[in-house]
């Protein structure tokens, strides 16, 4: 039994895919380094500060498809976790005085029972309802936050708490907080990795091919299911703690709250391809690289007078539709099979065909025919 | 300082049926067609401005602009149909974020070529009428034409041929085509209807209160509540809804807290989908 | 209405009731399973057999009446539980799962229900499930996925996640269908060697061809009410199940 798991665990044993993820991260954890050697100055600092965004967009992303795409459960705001982890932190803190590190655990606790409370109930329903209540929760979240703009700030949020780490100088504070984000980004990565890989894991898939199968191997779905929405709420929720205890954010709706931020963490994770962990880590990072590299962008589309800038998530959906038409599994599903061609490899298609999408497109389908006899 | 009860509740009364027009479209196309149009919100705001387009801009009588409102929506709503939902309207996932997509684009293009002010519409009615200690002539009339609209329609699917190929459609697409039914005729006349009363519920709210880029968003949100209340596919459902939600929203802005905009009729939709999911008219779910 | 003990049996229903709406399925049906048997559960289409088969496993919540396993009442109890409790079903239209092998079918069968369990017992558990794979006749088959598999293979699947759960009663949901008289022939002979094995099986089927030499006992219904007990030779020749079945030209 001990074999197999340090089997799992020799960098040198595994399959070529996760050696290159391996290299991947190790490349990544030294960011610094090659943006320093690139740019000059401050605007290798910014380059910098970029992907220290961008990481936490792939821990958003990551947090989403641990649910949505394991389960099928298709979560449309899940930005609420992201808001009631990073409010919740910044409030005790500002209010309460309660060191950083602390808060932060206060509100990922607190993003967990959120997980919970919404969970349990809604988990209950057919999927297209419970993607209902899970687009609207975060609309009723919001619309406290303005009745009592006293206390939450309303549309303008609230001020930074206090940061995580006290620095001196722009670079110093740059440098730091990436690897803050980056040590987040690796541990979220691994808990996440862990547990679907786990039998857990193989659990939850089956429940979104499946639900009833899974019952009658003596299994309790509700159970698993409501696991994988308190682990993401709960991942969501420490990231957008963080998240606010940095230079790189403010507890604010734009940020935190806002559809956007729900739907920019669906087409990412949906774009890097659901069901795997890190196709999700790669479509944030990349959509968030994307899209502050395109709002720096000042051209003006002739005829409607917008700044490209402006359209930068449309521009962002729309071309994540159009890959999604070409590689319904995701770009990294397509970049692994691509590489075992290339490799000359003759990995069969254990997962029979069906990506996570498919699985769940057609239990929505099935939902609906259920009102008609098709 | 709380508003005099008539006012509120005559405000009520107008408001739900503006509703009710939002709502019944947007449940006819989730009952029928399967599908959430998260476009539905945009789809109100581009008959509002069509109407001011027509009438502010270019001069015309409010009446032809109120033409406008009724035909461009429709038009667009048709060709967002044929031209790119049909392709994926087997994929809910992808009908909500392509439709959701959609709105933000309308509502952007809105947003940069007519800026962040209100528009105003010119009222269809100006004055005063005597009824009740004075309502609103616009008021009054937007409320009879909306009672008058939905009666045609609620006439129209139940005792019209193409009517009743709609609810056929929308009960069993399979035992529908059995008897000569094109569902996919059924759901382009459904997105076109749907259209049609969205605009001018746009209109009509436009010239009560005013048009901005961003109105489109709280009609739809109502609507969730208002359709998922009133249960699926429910034209009844939907105006029965359409009223019980306006008079809560109604009522809670103006004696709780005029902040408080959409929360009571949110709080209601996640109550009943936790309790009662397919609503008061809606469909049983079988097991 | 006759009323049984709660251990009069292995399986005990009592006046078992189903009511969709206004329609009845399940008409205050009561029977036995008897321990270290292979009962039939037999009756047209649309007699109730799959709504009965659900209200006994945990699918449907009967409207009323109950059902005793192991002289405990489990009636209403959710489907997990009643695996738990040693009750396998399969599935009269397949349910594999169509995103993975064989296999890891049978091998979600075996996995715990548990939310954390060590990945390390993946070794133990795939030889296991190796093993039921071959116990059903799929053992050349372990790492194909269900598309692949034909008509007799998805049942032989079925049957394999259905073991792998260990159960002392097997419920098996119309396996003859669509089954060539060879394949027939080697169903009974992996059911009976089942029994012999010390599960109970309760087969339901609406032909009777491949059932009768199979089982020990049939019980008839028909509008979701029993019309017939006996061995095959007595419900051969009742006349009710002659008429319920319009002349008996299905036996």
């Amino acid at each position: 039994m001990s074999d197999t798991l340090t089997s799992k665990l020799n960098p040198l044993s595994l399959p070529l895919r996760q050696q290159l993820g391996l290299i991947a991260l190790v490349l990544l954890a030294f960011t610094p380094f090659w943006m320093g050697f690139l740019y000059a100055g401050d605007q290798g600092l910014l380059h910098i500060r970029t992907i220290t965004i961008a990481l936490f967009i792939g821990m958003f992303a990551m947090s989403w498809d641990s649910v949505s795409g394991y389960t099928g459960q298709i979560s449309f705001g899940h930005a609420l976790f992201f808001a009631i982890g990073g409010y919740g932190s910044a409030l005790l803190n500002l209010g309460w005085g309660v060191p950083p590190l602390a808060a932060v655990v206060l509100g990922t606790v607190l993003a967990a029972v959120a997980g919970l409370l919404i969970g349990v109930p809604a988990l209950r329903l057919e999927g297209p309802y419970l993607s209902l209540v899970t687009l609207v929760a975060p609309l009723i979240l919001l619309q406290v936050f303005i009745w009592r703009s006293d206390i939450f700030g309303g549309e303008l949020g609230i001020p930074n708490p206090d940061p995580l780490v006290a620095t001196s100088g722009f670079a110093q504070e740059t440098y730091v907080f990436f690897y803050v984000a980056f040590a987040l980004f690796v541990l979220i990565l691994a808990v996440l990795l862990a547990v679907t890989r786990s039998d857990a894991g193989s659990v939850l898939t089956a429940i979104r091919e499946d639900e009833d199968a899974v019952a009658a191997s003596g299994l309790n779905p509700a159970k698993f299911k409501t696991f994988a929405f308190v682990l993401s709420a709960s991942v969501g929720g420490l990231a957008g703690a963080v998240f606010v205890h940095t230079p790189m954010a403010s507890p604010t709706p734009s940020q935190l709250l806002a559809q956007t931020v729900s739907i920019e963490v669906i087409i990412a994770a949906v774009l890097g391809g659901m069901g795997t962990i890190v196709g999700a880590a790669l479509g944030g990072m990349f959509l968030s690289i994307f899209r502050s590299q395109l709002s720096n962008v000042d051209f003006v589309v002739p005829g409607l007078g917008v700044s490209v800038g402006d359209l930068d998530l449309v521009i962002f959906a729309v071309g994540t539709l159009i890959i999604l038409f070409a590689l319904p599994g995701g770009v990294l599903r397509w970049g692994i099979v691509a590489g075992r061609k290339l490799v000359g490899s003759d990995g069969a298609a254990a997962d029979g065909g069906r990506t996570p999408v498919e699985q769940t497109l057609e239990k929505f389908r099935e939902f609906f025919r259920g009102g008609r006899d098709d | 300082m709380a508003l005099p009860l008539t006012d509120v509740v005559a405000n009520a009364v107008m408001m739900s049926a503006l509703y009710a027009l939002v709502a019944i479209g947007f449940t006819l196309i989730f009952g029928v067609g399967g599908v959430l149009n998260l476009a539905h919100g945009a789809t109100v705001t581009i008959g509002a401005f069509s109407a001011y387009y027509v009438s502010e801009v270019f001069g015309y009588s409010i009446w032809i602009g109120a033409l406008a409102a009724l035909l461009v929506p429709a038009l667009f709503s048709a060709a967002l149909y044929r031209g790119v939902i049909r392709r994926v309207e087997d994929d809910p996932i992808t009908v909500m974020i392509l439709t959701l997509v959609t709105a933000i684009a309308i509502e952007e293009i809105i947003k940069t070529a007519f800026g962040t002010q209100p528009a105003v519409i010119s009222s269809l009615w100006t004055g005063q009428v005597a009824i009740a200690g004075g309502i609103q002539a616009n008021n009054l009339l937007v409320f009879g034409l909306s009672w008058v609209i939905i009666g045609l329609l609620f006439f129209a699917i139940n005792y019209t041929k193409t009517g009743k190929a709609i609810l056929a459609t929308s009960m069993s697409t399979k035992g529908a085509s059995l008897v000569g039914i094109e569902s996919d005729r059924m759901y382009l006349y459904t997105w076109v209807l749907a259209g049609a009363f969205a605009g001018l519920a746009g209109l009509f709210l436009g010239s009560i209160q005013t048009a901005s880029w961003s109105m489109g968003r709280s009609p739809l949100v109502l609507s969730f509540s208002i359709v998922v209340l009133g249960g699926i596919g429910s034209i009844r459902g939907s105006v029965i809804g359409a009223y019980i939600i306006g008079f809560l929203e109604t009522f809670t802005m103006s004696y709780v807290d005029s902040s408080l905009s959409g929360l009571a009729s949110l709080v209601v939709l996640v109550l009943i989908l936790l309790a009662k999911p397919e609503g008061l008219f809606g469909r049983e779910f079988t097991e | 209405m006759t009323e049984y003990a709660p251990d009069d049996g292995l399986l005990v229903l009592n006046n078992l009731r189903k009511e969709f709406g206004g329609l009845t399925a399940v008409d205050d049906l009561s029977f036995v399973v008897e321990e270290g048997e292979i009962l039939g559960f037999i009756g047209p289409n649309g007699a109730g057999k799959s709504t009965t088969f659900n209200c006994v496993t945990g699918a449907y919540e009967p409207t009323s009446g109950t059902v005793h396993y192991h002289g405990e009442d489990v009636t209403g109890e959710p489907a997990y539980e009643m695996v738990k409790r040693g009750m396998a079903r399969t599935f009269q239209s397949f349910r594999p799962l169509d995103d993975r092998s064989v296999l890891r079918n049978v091998e979600l069968a075996l996995a715990p229900d548990r939310l954390f369990s060590l990945s390390g017992l993946r070794g133990k558990t795939t030889d296991r499930a190796r093993e039921l794979c071959e116990r059903v006749g799929l053992g050349d088959r372990i790492h194909q996925t269900p598309d692949e598999l034909p008509h007799a293979g998805l049942l032989r699947l079925e049957l394999g996640r259905a073991l792998a759960t260990d159960p002392d009663l097997l419920l098996v949901d119309e396996p003859f269908a669509g089954l060539s008289s060879g394949e027939v022939a080697e169903l009974s002979d992996l059911l009976t060697d089942l029994r012999d094995e010390g599960i109970t099986l309760v087969v339901v089927d609406h032909n009777m061809r491949g059932l009768l030499s199979l089982i020990d006992r049939a019980i008839v219904i028909q509008f979701g009410a029993k019309i017939a007990e006996g061995t095959p030779e007595e419900i051969r020749n009742d006349e009710t199940v002659q008429e319920a079945y319009l002349g008996g030209d299905e036996i």
